[in-house]
């Protein structure tokens, strides 16, 4: 009961705390946290005269706002967005102004905005912070700086606001705007606001356009190692139309009669108008090296950066196999288990990182739908990648069932340094360690390994 | 089409101009005396404008700084309040700029230019650098010092047009720098005038605001039951349905002699005229008693000296209040008294500064201050007079002389009479008194004390109805009567052989009752308000001497205790980041032998290079052969390294011995 009271009003907290940023500038928020202290302390006009600060600086604040009306003008922006970004790697992109008045435009600030979406409580209530542990406990207990990291995150970037000194009449102007993306996936850029601070430079005014798009953020990649796991090649049923050029898909064995549901294209005509049957060509069967690469997304309790890691860990891997000679399947449970397939002739990197970045977690455990995966295409593939964010039961399963396989299988396990649970379990089952914050030094030890 | 290069927005405050710190500063100079201090702060803080150098101050040293600042605002605030009570508020208000002048200095005269917000708040130091850009980033405070300077010259509360001039420049001032460039300065000098005329406007407005919503709630107040010491009325709770609620607030006081016959009876005023629930007298002006020359002492007979004293400690609400003395009072002295009043009706009136405040009562064997019967103090409403007739008559109270008449009633209410603090039958406003004496027979000391003060002057001896305090608890460990809200009483004086008497019928059990309702908190509450009286009070003869300069004895342990704390704290601190330090030495296997080794080979052969791996280092640098040596080493550190399965022991008994081999 409580914890909604709280819940409630933080939108309104958050609302006005955002309204604030937009519209005060620094020294208009300085007078504004200086006004209510005057006011307490001047409430009583016969102790102090901090009544007087009191009416001067809530006066200037009205008086500012009241100036701020009386701006005018019509504007169209254009953004023009890259094709991608990756998490944490700051980018620029570039909106083109056009000043439709009949006088020129001075000291005005660009705001582009991307869309916030407040969260429901039960999302509120799910995500954990990780900074939450170094937080005292009123903030815990409260929980808004929690809220303000959760709408930062589905936010998903922070944009600078960029300066306009000038724009004459009936012109463009193109500008340049950073943004730093803080998470993967897809941004939603809702408005832009162009502002002018009114006389006093307290507060500003703002004209909103509406410019809906969105940009697709990759994400973070780390450096990592080929992939070497002894694997054998395996037959693949559909041979060519899978992989044009990956294998033995050309190697021409020998002639034989025609069976029902040989493909027309396989029918050797010379032979067929010598003997008047059919004879097809026989090609040697495809073999190649198909890698499974199981990405564990039962987040559960864990934090969300290990989530986060687990998708890094498993792009990274995904763009760094060059090898000719493989395809590299990706297979995870989202709302429905997914089954990506890429390597020469099929889905490129850039395919498969855009499936990764728009991965969700998935807070119930539903392990028996990988098994299911993994016995799908145990038969295809020469070797499985698992990338695991937790070490419970139902894991150990799957692991005991890839194992069973005979299929070499390299497990890697993502962890907290402080997390030391399941020491034996790791160690029985050769489960490589990979730790958040030492994650880039794992995976080259890995390579190592 | 244009290009603009990206011209980001300046998001923080900027610095204050040169100039304008020392003007705030000099505004509260004037304002609260400290002009001295505010012209060498001032200068001190506007010096960096002139001088380059700069001292090179770590994070740490800031947030020690911004420690101690905190520890400083603590000290001066607890020594503020232990002088001034809740009034200190404005003192410590006034003192500020003292507390934030060392963060001051450290910005103006460090490389950083700025405080960070984590310096401010150890919540956020102990986030570190995940708390985000926007809270690591340094803040310039030098424009919210002007604005704190202004509020604490606000506290000096004087000349209030020019300070409101003052305020009005030092803040023009500060907006100029501040100003939008794009509109003109005539613009800016306008919005400015606007703001200045409205701004006095409403400050003139806040002050009428106050003063007419203070006399709206006092005339609520006054409607609905303000209940006070007043000398000429005073409501009774005859007629209050329920029980009555009494606190167990102590609100004096009283050192006299263990021995003393208990109850004593401290008197706040007498009324003379009853009606309907309410006691009054007629409205009279208080004689002001003059001081005896070259002391702090008045004294209402001069010639006749005193039999015995009392020290009293009272809280005082406002400067000037009705205090409670015994009868017979002749002295009262004290250095915090201003001014001494004393009514016809047995009121003191004090005149003295808020808050604790001690006294010295001396006792004579006469009465200087009560006035003779008057007409009124015979006098009973007719819509008494019937029933107070009849019970004369019944205890035959007309025949008798008056100290029989005395002793008779006495019986008659501890025969026929009980105490009790309910009252839950509802009757018409003026049968209260009459169900009191015919039905119920039940009430507490308000019903007792009119009931007799009624009954005797039907019996022709003049009364006066008297409410004050019961002084009958004696705190050992405090070594005087303490004396609570619970102990207020009613009485009566009654006139007899020229004298005034004290005469209490109320059941003697009252007092233990009242006490019942005394709650579990009660030695806690005690012991907070004998220390706040201990730390507050003052000495009733010294002159200058207070007793709270003991106190800033005591700051002076407060301060090394608290200074002590931070520093071990962070020696504490520092010891466990080593150990942590240690652990993850182990645990990452950053303590390889191979590490050394490593360092020898840079220094005598060749620098590894950035993201070069130790194998192809080693393989540059070495000749093959030698290179071939370090690659099972090499396994083996990386082993130890990184590998979970690693026995940490014996991989690393296994790496030196190997080193050791290898370097033979």
């Amino acid at each position: 009961m409580l914890r909604r009271l709280i819940f409630a009003n933080f939108k309104l907290v958050y609302r006005l705390s955002q309204w604030m940023r937009q519209r005060f500038t620094s020294t208009g928020t300085l007078i504004l946290l200086i006004t209510p202290i005057a006011g307490v302390f001047g409430f009583d006009t016969r102790n102090t005269l901090s009544f007087q600060i009191f009416s001067i600086t809530s006066v200037l604040l009205l008086t500012a706002i009241f100036f701020s009306l009386f701006f005018r003008g019509r504007f169209s922006i254009v953004r023009k967005l890259p094709d991608y970004g990756s998490v944490g790697i700051p980018l620029n992109y570039y909106c083109v102004i056009r000043n439709e008045n009949k006088t020129a435009k001075r000291g005005l600030v660009l705001i582009d905005e991307l869309k916030s979406q407040f969260p429901s409580l039960d999302i509120f209530s799910k995500t954990k912070d990780p900074l939450d542990k170094k937080r005292n406990r009123i903030d815990r207990f409260i929980g808004y700086p929690r809220l303000v990291n959760i709408m930062q995150k589905l936010r998903g970037g922070s944009i600078k606001p960029v300066a306009v000194d000038y724009i004459s009449e009936k012109s463009e102007l193109e500008t340049t705007i950073e943004l730093t993306p803080l998470r993967r996936g897809y941004l939603y850029f809702d408005k832009t606001r162009l502002a002018q601070a009114e006389p006093l430079g307290l507060f500003q005014a703002q004209k909103t356009l509406n410019n809906k798009d969105r940009l697709l953020i990759l994400p973070r990649l780390y450096k990592t190692p080929r992939l070497n796991l002894q694997s054998k090649r395996t037959y693949q049923h559909g041979g060519v139309s899978n992989a044009s050029t990956v294998g033995d898909s050309q190697e021409f064995i020998s002639l034989r009669d025609y069976h029902p549901g040989d493909p027309i294209r396989s029918i050797h005509w010379r032979s067929f108008a010598k003997l008047n049957k059919p004879i097809v060509k026989e090609y040697q069967d495809e073999y190649f090296t198909r890698y499974g690469l199981i990405l564990d997304t039962f987040l559960e309790h864990k934090s969300e950066l290990l989530f986060e890691d687990a998708v890094s860990v498993a792009a990274s891997f995904m763009t760094a196999q060059k090898e000719q000679d493989a395809l590299l399947d990706l297979m995870f449970v989202g709302s429905t288990p997914y089954h990506f397939t890429s390597g020469r002739g099929l889905a490129g990197a850039e395919n498969i990182l855009e499936v990764l970045a728009c991965v969700e977690p998935v807070f119930e455990s539903n392990i028996s739908q990988v098994e299911s995966m993994i016995q799908q295409y145990s038969r295809e593939c020469s070797a499985f990648i698992c990338i695991l964010l937790n070490l419970d039961e139902s894991r150990l399963r799957l692991i005991k069932a890839l194992s069973k396989l005979n299929i070499p299988a390299k497990f890697l396990l993502l962890q907290d340094l402080t997390d030391t649970e399941n020491t034996e379990a790791i160690e029985e089952n050769d489960i490589y360690l990979i730790h958040h914050d030492n994650l880039q030094q794992d995976l080259d030890a890995l390579w190592k390994t | 089409m244009e290009n603009v290069s990206n011209n980001t927005v300046k998001t923080k405050l900027s610095p204050a101009p040169p100039g304008l710190i020392l003007a705030s500063l000099l505004v509260w100079g004037w304002q609260t005396q400290f002009m001295l201090y505010a012209i060498i702060i001032g200068i001190l803080l506007e010096l960096p404008f002139f001088i380059k150098w700069r001292i090179d101050f770590t994070d740490k040293d800031v947030n020690q700084l911004a420690d101690l600042s905190g520890v400083i605002f603590f000290i001066m605030s607890v020594y503020v309040f232990v002088n001034y009570s809740f009034e200190g508020i404005y003192k410590i208000l006034e003192l500020l700029p003292f507390a934030l002048l060392l963060l001051m200095l450290v910005q103006n005269y460090g490389l950083q230019n700025g405080i960070k917000t984590s310096a401010l708040f150890i919540s956020i130091r102990r986030i570190g650098k995940s708390a985000g850009p926007d809270l690591l980033y340094s803040t310039n405070i030098g424009m919210p010092y002007v604005f704190i300077c202004l509020i604490s010259a606000s506290s000096g509360n004087k000349y209030s047009d020019y300070f409101f001039i003052a305020c009005v420049l030092v803040i023009a001032w500060l907006l100029l720098t501040q100003r939008t460039k794009h509109f003109s300065r005539i613009t800016w000098f306008c919005s400015i005038m606007f703001v200045c005329f409205f701004s006095y406007l409403a400050q003139n407005g806040l002050q009428q605001v106050q003063n007419h919503s203070e006399i709206f709630f006092l005339k609520l107040f006054e409607q609905y039951g303000w209940k006070s010491t007043d000398p000429h009325r005073t409501s009774t709770s005859i007629g209050s349905l329920g029980r009555l609620k009494l606190s167990d607030r102590i609100m004096f006081r009283v050192k006299a002699d263990k021995q003393s016959p208990t109850p004593l009876y401290f008197r706040e005023t007498s009324y003379s005229t009853y009606e309907y629930a309410s006691w009054r007298n007629p409205k009279i002006d208080l004689d002001i008693i003059s001081k005896t020359p070259g002391k702090n002492e008045w004294r209402l007979n001069k010639t006749i000296p005193d039999q015995a004293t009392m020290d009293v400690s009272i809280y005082l609400q406002d400067q000037s209040a009705i205090i409670p003395v015994p009868n017979n009072i002749n002295t009262l002295a004290g250095k915090d008294l201003i001014q001494v009043e004393t009514s016809i009706f047995g009121s003191t009136r004090i005149e003295a500064r808020e808050g604790w405040i001690n006294y010295r009562l001396g006792i004579s064997d006469h009465d200087f201050v009560d006035a003779p019967p008057a007409p009124a103090d015979l006098n009973i409403s007719l819509n008494y007079k019937p029933d107070f007739e009849q019970i004369a008559e019944n205890l035959d109270l007309y025949s008798k002389i008056p100290t029989e008449v005395i002793n008779t009633v006495e019986r008659y209410f501890k025969d026929n009479f009980y105490y009790s603090i309910s009252q839950n039958q509802r009757y018409a406003k003026e049968q209260y008194l009459t169900k009191f004496l015919f039905k119920d027979k039940k009430g507490h000391c308000e019903y007792f004390a009119t009931a007799t003060a009624l009954l005797l002057r039907e019996a022709g001896i003049p009364t006066r109805y008297t409410i004050g305090y019961s002084v009958q608890e004696y705190s050992n460990w405090q070594g005087a009567y303490i004396v609570r809200a619970r102990h207020a009483h009613a009485w009566l004086k009654y006139y007899i052989d020229g004298t005034w008497h004290n005469m209490d019928t109320t059941p003697s059990e009252w007092a233990p009752l009242e006490a019942e309702d005394s709650t579990l908190l009660e030695p806690l509450m005690d012991f907070l308000s004998w220390l706040r009286y201990k730390t507050t009070g003052s000495d009733i003869e010294s002159e200058t001497k207070s007793n709270t300069d003991w106190m800033l004895w005591l700051l002076i342990p407060l301060a090394a205790y608290l200074s002590w704390r931070f520093y071990s704290k962070q020696r504490v601190q520092q010891n466990n980041a080593d150990k942590i330090d240690s652990s993850k030495l182990e645990r990452f296997g950053l303590d390889s032998p191979f590490y050394p080794h490593i360092n020898e080979l840079e220094e005598y052969v060749d620098n590894r290079q950035a993201g070069e791996t130790l194998i192809n280092w080693i393989n540059r640098i070495l000749p093959t052969v030698k290179a071939e040596q370090y690659s099972d080493l090499i396994k083996l550190h990386n082993r130890y390294r990184f590998s979970p399965k690693s026995n940490k022991q014996e991989d690393k008994k296994l790496l030196e011995t190997s080193l050791n081999t290898l370097s033979q």
